[in-house]
């Protein structure tokens, strides 16, 4: 077991981690940076489209602000929206000044478009490997520790207590590939490990944050179902480019259906729309959907077989005979994994979270600045702010408060508990759980479409999972990693469908089908979960306080949202 | 499909880079050759990272999944 003390611990290297680290390394003098993967290329925004929001000083932040917090439909934090336009182009100047290249105009002007949905606010798009290789460069070059290879199991609170009524006094973990047991001490943590999704993030930061006693948000605008692909093995395409190219949608009849669910945006809408728009009519017996590209012309047409990234699909498929430029080819929404889209730990604009000691940034913090979902860039530019000021903000408070250590109980259980599952004979292995868990959350009722009756068998199906997995078998390291994956993820599934029943309206992601109406009377509210200690879950229902924000809904009505299925017809299909 | 070929014969022992990048850990380092080997090719998540850096050259990622995939609603 190794023991190590810092003033400032961060836990994820994604985009987010990045900048906390490097912020807190201007002001403390001891910052440890800890990712379960390799630092630079490790977490979401490593691998993501890399559109990230870029105000410059010729835009109306208004405007921007109006547009972000309408999207949002009005959940935002909208002190969050304003300080993330303020502070995000000196982000942006510093990655540059970092090496960090951006393609600018013959005027010198960083070449910007309009994000997908958007009207107003403008994106620029950077290589993401190249920014997080830059920021690795810095937080390497300024001293920060790198802890790589290290998952995070657990955090530390100063009386030993989960829920804790003290602080976070650092945390527990594991490495990747030997087992050894980590404990931690730090002034001040920054818990910047995202949620759920790509690289089977199992959204353990939030859940640990959760257990510590931090509130979360927003749980409920997670959904099931997302990733979408060609031919039932090509998944995870970058939608966006054959959206800029001009794709088409049919279904099995033929019929350009996107007509019918957004007149005005058809195959540009947002992925939230076209996936919803999809499964509706695979459930109304229209499917296979097709994707039709041969309209394209030539210059289009070959820019899909040489762009970076899209060309290793596109390629990949031809090779197999699978032609865009002959046929239509089959279009697919999947559901099961789960992806928390603005859910997580209650932050406010200094990073902090509810619980003394522990900060959030990037997806663990929900994101404040989007509300249910604004757009892209949105997610980068939070990251790159969001990290900052938890960077700052636990520096400082790590510098008033000194190290404290923990308690030894306390750090030996979350020990023993993390390598329970490579001593145990026998038990549940953790493939079989994640394979088993999300085909159960695959169907449409759950997935897609909610109701307070298929919620309610979800949460008491949850609670037979609990048990099930109290014994997991792991065989080496690797697969404890997994393990450790386990119980976070099905905690975040009661987060998730725990809020959703509470909340009884239709809103984002939360498509309830017993309440198909968004309901600015009863919910411009934020759903608040704690844990109450006993393995339960508190709930507070807080008003978003739109009296002192400038943006304001128009509308104080229940406004009907068209669902483009009935929950009969969900009934009768067995769905 | 994930790791559609992997060339341990041209693999150079002790050069690392895909054991170093993968951020799923797939690859690990044979112990009596010292090259390396897919130890857990089911966790690819196709981000190609070891295709693109491998020196050698000596990787193939396939962009098709490895992992089971499901759907709302019945897709033939």
């Amino acid at each position: 077991m190794q023991q190590l003390e810092c003033d400032v611990l961060v836990i994820g290297a994604g985009l987010s981690g990045v900048w906390a680290a490097a912020r807190a390394k201007e002001l403390a003098p001891r910052v440890i940076l800890v990712d379960i993967a390799k630092v630079g290329k490790s977490g979401k925004s490593a691998f993501s489209g890399a559109g990230i929001l870029c105000p410059d000083a010729t835009d109306d932040l208004d405007v921007w602000h109006k547009e972000i917090s309408e999207k949002g439909q009005y959940l935002a934090d909208q002190d969050w929206v304003r300080l993330m336009l303020e502070e995000h182009p000196k982000r942006l100047k510093d990655m540059e000044d970092w090496g960090l290249t951006f393609e600018r105009d013959a005027n010198g002007k960083i070449h910007r478009h309009v994000g997908l949905n958007h009207v107003n606010t403008r994106i620029t798009s950077v290589s993401s490997l190249e920014m997080l290789d830059v920021m690795r460069k810095r937080v390497e070059g300024i001293g920060v520790t790198l802890l790589e290879r290290v998952m995070i199991t657990g955090l530390l609170t100063s009386d030993g207590a989960t829920p804790s009524g003290g602080s976070v006094v650092g945390a527990v973990g594991l490495q990747t590939r030997t087992g050894e047991g980590f404990v931690i001490n730090a002034g001040a943590t920054v818990m910047a490990s995202g949620s759920t999704g790509m690289f089977m993030g199992a959204g353990e930061g939030i859940t640990q944050g959760f257990a510590a006693g931090a509130d979360v948000r927003n749980m409920e605008f997670s959904r099931c179902f997302d990733e979408m692909g060609f031919e039932d093995r090509y998944i995870g395409v970058h939608l966006n480019t054959y959206q800029r190219l001009g794709m088409k949608l049919v279904n099995a009849k033929g019929e350009r259906f996107m007509e019918k669910y957004l007149p005005d945006l058809l195959e540009r809408g947002r992925r939230e729309d076209l996936g919803l728009a999809i499964v509706s009519e695979g459930l109304q017996g229209r499917a296979p959907i097709y994707m039709d590209l041969r309209h394209l012309d030539e210059d289009s047409m070959n820019k899909l077989h040489t762009m970076p990234t899209t060309r290793l699909i596109v390629n990949a498929m031809k090779e197999e005979g699978i032609d865009f430029r002959k046929r239509p080819i089959k279009y697919v929404v999947t559901s099961g994994p789960m992806y928390i889209r603005c859910g997580g730990m209650s932050t406010n604009i200094y990073g902090e979270t509810t619980l003394p000691g522990l900060y959030a940034a990037g997806e663990s913090s929900g994101f404040p600045a989007h509300g249910t979902y604004s757009v892209g860039g949105v997610n980068l530019a939070s990251c790159c702010v969001g990290g900052y000021r938890a960077g700052e903000y636990a520096a400082k408070y790590a510098a008033e408060n000194g190290c404290q250590p923990e308690v030894k109980s306390q750090a030996q259980s979350l020990l023993r508990k993390q390598t329970g599952p490579l001593k145990a004979k026998s038990g549940l292995r953790p493939d079989d759980f994640f394979d088993e868990f999300h085909e159960y959350l695959s169907v449409a009722k759950i997935s897609v479409f909610r109701s307070a009756q298929s919620i309610r068998e979800l949460l008491q199906n949850i609670k037979e999972w609990k048990t099930r997995i109290k014994t997991l078998k792991a065989e080496d390291p690797h697969e404890l990693v997994k393990a450790n994956r386990v119980a976070p993820y099905l905690q975040c599934a009661e987060l998730i469908f725990h809020s959703s029943l509470i909340r009884e309206e239709t809103r984002a992601n939360n498509m309830r089908i017993d309440f198909p109406y968004k309901d600015n009377i009863n919910w411009l509210k934020w759903i608040v979960q704690a844990s109450d200690g006993r393995g339960g879950i508190r709930t507070r229902k807080v008003p978003v306080p739109l009296y002192r924000y400038p943006v304001k809904p128009k509308e104080h009505t229940k406004i009907p949202v068209n669902l483009p299925i009935k929950m009969e017809a969900m009934e009768a299909k067995g769905v | 499909m994930g790791i559609k070929k992997f060339d341990q014969e041209r693999c150079v022992a002790g050069c690392g880079i895909c054991i170093d990048d993968c951020p799923m850990d797939v690859f690990s380092e044979d112990p009596e050759t010292g090259k390396a080997q897919a130890a857990y090719p089911q966790d690819c998540y196709e981000c190609l990272l070891c295709e693109e850096e491998c020196p050698a050259k000596v990787i193939k990622i396939s962009p098709a999944v490895v992992r089971k995939v499901w759907y709302p609603y019945k897709n033939t």
